[in-house]
């Protein structure tokens, strides 16, 4: 899957798990701002570990996450850093 | 001491998702009994059982709680709203809520175990602690409809709701707050959850007899009754219907045997009850009887019906509502509640649904198979717990 399109999932899952509308998810916004609070983000990323088999350490998304943008370059991160590991 | 009044009803049973439905199919001796749908169900022997049917968790909560709830904390939250609703101004601000609960989350532990000891799974779902904490009830309950009480979960096997019913109406009758919503919730039909109850050997392979000869064993339910109790001068202030006073409550622990019951402690928890209630043995017309089916249970529970009312014994309705909507645990003594309070409204005893043959060592009148008429002015629900706990209420027409 290309990395655009693996960014455009994460947002789908964004939106579902949190229930915030797709179309706010830019990758400015800050997920305090778009009503996504640290709990949704548990959550979100039990639903991405799921969808992408992935294993998503507390040192890959950490509390310093404010974006929507940084976890879609985040979660990026960790599909490639497994590819290479591979 | 304050008087308290019963001035709202809620539930989820396999009889059906609100009163109505549950009043009409009690008195009709219509059964929630089935074979079980949850996964791998036919591979049990225990297969009957009394399942909620046709349960949509977003009936109860928006989205996000939802996705922080068990079943059985659903079923206690759409009760608690139907409760609220029909009791029409309760005060959110000093309430209690106190929900009891036999197991706690047990479809959110079954599901996870499955995920990992089965499927070798890594992960199992992050709110899994929330789901199945014993006071994800009472949590989700107070957050849904922003109560703001004492609040909390009591534990007593089956006798979990009259034990919470009980503590609660004790601080309506202190003072300690104006109203409370009380009452049990449980989810237990699992996979591994009947593979333990049939190991126990206390299960029925077909259905519950309670009090007949032939009887077999008891049938798993599940759900949740939630009841608003309210201090009786203000319940009559604003004009509140009152489905009864809840005169009494007696608690004990028989300290004899963690799964025989006791004659002893069931006889002195209920006169217990009845004293609390300032009532005498021979002005009781009903008793919603523990009544579980099981070949220990019954001839215990008439003995100690028959050594509390002596005489009375003879003039007094007994029935067992668990023949219809299954034994559902910690919330059975809620659901038992509701059906009292439903003979105490429409002057119509439910059935002992699938009596067949007298038992000499059960020698009340049962009220086999057909709803009797009868005025209910006073009665009694029992609870009696393994474990040896018990939990009695008595209740007294609305003055």
């Amino acid at each position: 899957m290309p990395m655009s399109d693996i960014k455009d999932r994460v947002k789908d899952i964004l939106a579902e798990e949190c229930a915030v509308d797709r179309a706010a998810l830019t990758n400015e916004a800050r997920l305090d701002d778009v009503g996504i609070s640290s709990v949704d983000m548990v959550q979100v990323i039990f639903a991405i570990e799921e969808e992408f088999g992935i294993s998503i350490g507390d040192g890959d998304i950490g509390l310093e996450i404010e974006t929507v943008g940084e976890v879609t370059d985040a979660v990026a991160k960790v599909i490639a850093d497994a590819k290479a590991g591979a | 001491m304050r008087r308290v009044a019963i001035t709202g009803l809620g539930l989820v049973s396999s009889l059906g998702h609100d009163v109505e439905s549950f009043w009409n199919a009690t008195r009709d001796g219509e059964t929630g009994v089935a074979p079980t749908t949850i996964p791998e169900g036919d591979k049990l022997t225990a297969r009957m059982v009394a399942e909620v049917k046709g349960w949509d968790g977003a009936k109860a909560l928006d989205r996000k709680l939802l996705g922080l709830s068990d079943r059985f904390s659903q079923f206690a939250v759409y009760a608690a709203k139907q409760a609220v609703d029909d009791s029409g101004d309760m005060p959110r601000d000093n309430a209690a809520i106190i929900i009891g609960t036999g197991v706690g989350g047990a479809v959110t532990l079954d599901e996870s175990y499955v995920r990992l000891y089965r499927e070798n799974q890594q992960r199992i779902h992050p709110f899994s602690i929330p789901r199945l904490m014993a006071n994800g009830p009472a949590s989700l309950v107070s957050l849904a409809m922003g109560i703001t009480g004492p609040s909390f979960a009591v534990s007593s096997a089956c006798s979990s709701s009259n034990h919470a019913i009980g503590l609660a109406a004790g601080m309506v009758q202190r003072g300690e707050v104006d109203a409370a919503l009380a009452g049990g919730a449980e989810a237990a039909i699992t996979y591994g959850g009947i593979r333990a109850w049939e190991a126990l050997r206390v299960i029925s392979p077909d259905v519950c007899r309670p009090f007949s000869a032939d009887r077999k064993g008891m049938i798993l339910g599940e759900g949740s009754g939630m009841v608003v109790l309210e201090d009786m001068e203000r319940a009559k202030a604003r004009g509140a219907h009152i489905y009864a006073e809840l005169a009494g409550f007696g608690m004990s622990a028989d300290a004899v045997d963690m799964v025989q019951p006791s004659m002893e402690g069931a006889a002195r928890t209920i006169k217990t009850a009845l004293n609390a209630a300032g009532m005498n043995p021979d002005e009781v017309d009903y008793i919603n009887a523990h009544g579980t089916g099981t070949p220990a249970n019954d001839p215990t529970e008439t003995k100690a019906i028959r050594t509390v009312f002596g005489d009375a014994a003879d003039k007094l309705l007994v029935s067992s509502t668990k023949a219809m909507h299954g034994h559902a645990l910690g919330a059975a003594g809620a659901l038992e509640l509701i059906a009292t309070l439903g003979a105490m409204n429409s002057g119509i005893v439910p059935p002992t649904i699938n009596f067949t043959e007298a038992d000499p060592e059960c020698d009340l009148d049962y009220v086999p198979n057909k709803a009797r008429e009868r005025q209910v002015k006073s009665a009694v629900s029992n609870s009696f717990a393994f474990g040896g706990l018990n939990a009695v209420l008595a209740l007294r027409a609305a003055p």
